[in-house]
């Protein structure tokens, strides 16, 4: 089987778009967590979220004008940012057919829901119902994807034409889970032999009406407004909820021998990758963790690793009451009484839902690249159910060749991802 | 080398508008369609807007397969229609009760789905009465008027975890969005999975709402939806567009060793499948690997009457004994996601039975109905799936 190399990467988080603003935000133990100010939340009981605070809808070049819609959905512009990064890096200024055959390059992309328009759908109610006639006339006046939803595949579509990629391109939903099942399945297509590279990634955002609505009414978010950077406490004793995010992050991977050919930067190598379904309950995780436990060894299996291997893990760690204890009992499970660091980065940026994974998965980049362990920051009164060494506040030096990323879906879905820091002698690396 | 495993399909579930597998493969046999204009989403006739054709699905409450109340409750349509098809094609290989909960557990499950339910209009009225002022509510009275349920309705991993959860299914997992080609990636990644020991089965399936709101405004502006009976159908020559349709299909993958020793029919064999991207169809049909020429090709999708001259000049091209080609979409309607499933699922159907139904076809295939390709490309993917019947010796 091919080993598998990361050879771009780029990102567009809470924290700033782009790898250089990212890895600052990290090192710095910055929290990207402030009031909403895309929507007017006053009447909402939640009105913070890590929402992107440098890419311009208006400005950002666009591949055709098909792809005009794309503006009203932030989630696809981070992603465009992001994968753009990503291709740059990996191929610098040349078309990646120049070294690769666009038909065994792919994508496999993690996203959420799609954006719906509420004041395309209420300028048609009339009375108590919706006039579906003016709906359907004036629908068939707007250019494709340009009214009421846009298609939450468009980014990939857009991106595929872009680069000039013809291989198949997947778009994951998984939920939270999503974003470390799209990176984990695109390591799997160049592993297998199927393609040589994959743009792997994902991009979400549900700082929007019906995001931060939904999520209310779930009662899954923190409503502590008035801590704004400090709302979001995994494994704080006082945590009560998750705090949104939104974002993108894309990568480059594709096999060694294709990344040597052409002397390019590795970054990181995927060693493993595990999937795992809870069936237990919609909105619970297994009460045994038995979902959590067996993502976790599936990844370390397939990466042929022991637990006493790995040199941290950054963690699902959301903040709710229900899953960090039980995150913390799982890790306990697979790595016994003396588990690796680990930490929640969604202290600083946010749960970033279908892209949760993908950006988590950069936040590994920093740890394997800067030697250093992203901090948990708010971490103040450590809940003692989460007896793990979070890495409390700030970041931390220390020797990390190997990373597990951990994450687990709303719904039941598991994922878990093992990355390690470039083998020196596989090719120049970031370092 | 070990020759890579065969890929056996022993089971297959449907839900569409005639019904579950049962009752669509007898109405096709029976050459009944399940497009109708008189549906709910038909538009007044003052308005001077003929009907268009659609295939709503028959009711999707999944009590066939869950009794709880309370688990029902959470779901969307979508998710109702991928638990019906999925349980069916488990009970349709064997693996449904009590005594099959061990082999469920680590079977994979890849599915597709989309469009989905997150069709406000279509979440909302899912709760009953409430509905039609729920929306307004939303507009005119903030949140604290919508349903606390609504977010269970509009997530689009919803499929998967109460598929996962029904059945007891806690193996690898996906759930791929929103078009045909995620359905042929489904299928691919499983086959790829099994061929390589990562399990021994898989379930497989795609799940989708065509008729809400935002899925046929999508159709309206891509000036995809057919605007009569006869314009969906993809062998007439006045074809011009979709009948949407609620669909749900899944497919029971396993190995061959595998069926054999659980003493399983195969029904057909899963012999290839390959996805590309934009652009791709001509370079797939040239490339796929598939020594003999099948009788019948399945296609889906298909927009307009030069597309579907476009397949049939691709299948001239590569053989020189044309098969014949074969579509549901003029009896079944076309629900994206769910759409290359289907197909595949039907065409293993009358693999099992060696008789392609003639209302699917644009001519029926000389002798004995042994071998089927599957395809569909849009402007985004391309897709191709080989089959072969129970009998066929390997290539």
């Amino acid at each position: 089987m091919t080993r598998v190399v990361i050879t771009g990467a780029g990102v567009s988080s809470p924290l700033g778009t782009g790898m250089s603003r990212f890895f600052a935000g990290l090192r710095e133990a910055r929290s990207g967590i402030r009031e909403i100010r895309s929507f007017d939340a006053s009447s909402f009981p939640v009105r913070i979220a890590g929402e992107v605070p440098d890419v311009d809808a208006e400005q950002m070049p666009l591949p055709f004008p098909e792809a005009a819609a794309l503006r009203r959905d932030p989630k696809a512009l981070f992603f465009l940012e992001a994968a753009r990064e990503a291709v740059a890096q990996a191929f610098g200024k040349q078309a990646l057919s120049v070294f690769l055959d666009p038909f065994r390059v792919g994508m496999s992309v993690a996203t959420g829901l799609e954006i719906f328009h509420a004041p395309d759908l209420f300028a048609h109610i009339r009375g108590h119902q919706i006039d579906r006639v003016g709906l359907f006339e004036h629908a068939a006046r707007e250019p494709t994807n340009a009214f009421l939803e846009i298609p939450s595949d468009l980014a990939v579509t857009c991106m595929a034409r872009e680069a000039g990629i013809r291989g198949p391109c997947a778009v994951n939903v998984s939920a939270c889970a999503a974003g470390s099942q799209a990176l984990g399945e695109a390591f799997g297509l160049v592993r297998d032999g199927a393609l040589d590279a994959v743009i792997a990634g994902g991009y979400d955002s549900m700082v929007n009406p019906i995001g931060v609505g939904g999520f209310s009414l779930l009662g899954a978010l923190s409503t502590h407004n008035e801590l704004g950077a400090a709302a979001s406490r995994p494994f704080d004793g006082t945590r009560d909820g998750f705090v949104l995010g939104e974002g993108a992050a894309a990568f480059v991977m594709e096999s060694v021998d294709s990344a040597q050919r052409r002397g390019a930067p590795v970054l990181a190598e995927v060693l493993g990758y595990g999937s795992s379904l809870d069936a237990f309950r919609v909105s619970d995780p297994d009460e045994h963790e038995r979902g959590a436990v067996a993502a976790m060894q599936a990844a370390l299996e397939d990466a042929g690793l022991c637990p006493a291997q790995v040199d941290y893990i950054n963690a699902h760690g959301t903040g709710t009451r229900k899953n960090d204890p039980a995150e913390a009992r799982a890790i306990r499970e697979v790595f016994g009484d003396a588990p690796p660091p680990t930490s929640s980065t969604k202290s600083q940026i946010g749960h970033l839902i279908g892209a949760a994974g993908a950006v988590e998965a950069m936040a590994v980049l920093f740890a394997l690249a800067e030697q250093t362990l992203p901090a948990t920051i708010n971490l103040h009164q450590q809940d003692p159910e989460c007896a793990l060494d979070c890495v409390p506040n700030r970041p931390r030096p220390a020797r990390v060749r190997i990373a597990l990323s951990n994450s687990f879906g709303f719904g039941g879905q598991n994922a878990c991802l093992v990355l390690a820091a470039p083998d020196p002698s596989l090719a120049r690396s970031l370092v | 080398l070990s020759e890579p495993a065969r890929i056996a399909i022993t089971g297959v579930g449907l839900h569409s508008a005639h019904g579950g597998t049962d009752e669509t493969w007898a109405a096709i046999l029976n050459n009944r369609s399940a497009l109708r204009c008189d549906h709910a989403w038909t538009l007044p006739a003052a308005e001077g807007r003929a009907a268009f054709p659609a295939a709503p699905a028959a009711d999707p409450s999944p009590t066939e397969f869950l009794s709880d109340r309370k688990t029902v409750k959470y779901m969307g349509p979508c998710t109702q229609m991928a638990v019906l098809a999925a349980g069916r094609a488990l009970r349709h290989a064997g693996l449904l009760g009590e005594e099959a909960a061990a082999a469920r557990e680590g079977m994979a499950l890849f599915l597709a789905t989309g469009p989905i339910a997150f069709d406000v209009e279509q979440a909302l009225t899912s709760f009953g009465d409430q509905a039609a002022t729920d929306l307004l509510a939303l507009r005119y009275e903030g949140l604290g008027r919508c349903h606390p349920l609504l977010p269970f309705k509009m997530l689009l991993n919803m499929p998967l975890g109460l598929v996962s959860i029904t059945f007891g299914i806690k193996g690898q997992n996906f759930i791929l969005y929103p078009g045909a080609d995620q359905g042929a990636l489904a299928m691919a990644h499983a086959v790829r999975g099994l061929r390589r020991g990562r399990f021994v089965r898989a379930l497989v399936g795609g799940s989708a709402c065509s008729l809400g709101l935002s899925p046929l405004m999508h159709l309206r502006r891509a000036q995809r939806l057919a605007s009569s009976i006869e314009e969906a159908q993809p062998f007439s020559a006045r074809h011009a567009g979709w009948a949407p349709a609620d669909q749900a299909a899944c497919l029971m993958l396993e190995t061959e060793a595998e069926a054999t020793r659980r003493s399983r029919t195969v029904l057909a064999y899963l012999d290839d499948t390959a996805v590309l991207g934009p652009g791709s169809v001509d370079h797939l049909w040239r490339t796929t690997q598939s020594t003999e020429a099948p009788e019948a090709v399945f296609c889906t999708g298909s927009a307009n009457a030069g597309e579907v001259e476009a397949d049939r000049e691709r299948a001239r091209q590569r053989w020189a004994a044309p098969p014949a080609l074969a579509s549901a979409d003029g009896v079944l309607g076309v629900a994206p996601a769910a759409s290359f499933v289907l197909s595949t699922a039907l065409a293993t159907l009358a693999l099992s039975g060696r008789t392609l139904p003639a209302a699917l076809c644009d001519r029926a295939p000389a002798g004995q109905f042994t071998r089927s390709w599957v395809s569909f490309h849009d402007q985004q993917a391309a897709a191709l799936a080989v089959l072969a019947g129970p009998a066929e010796a390997r290539p």
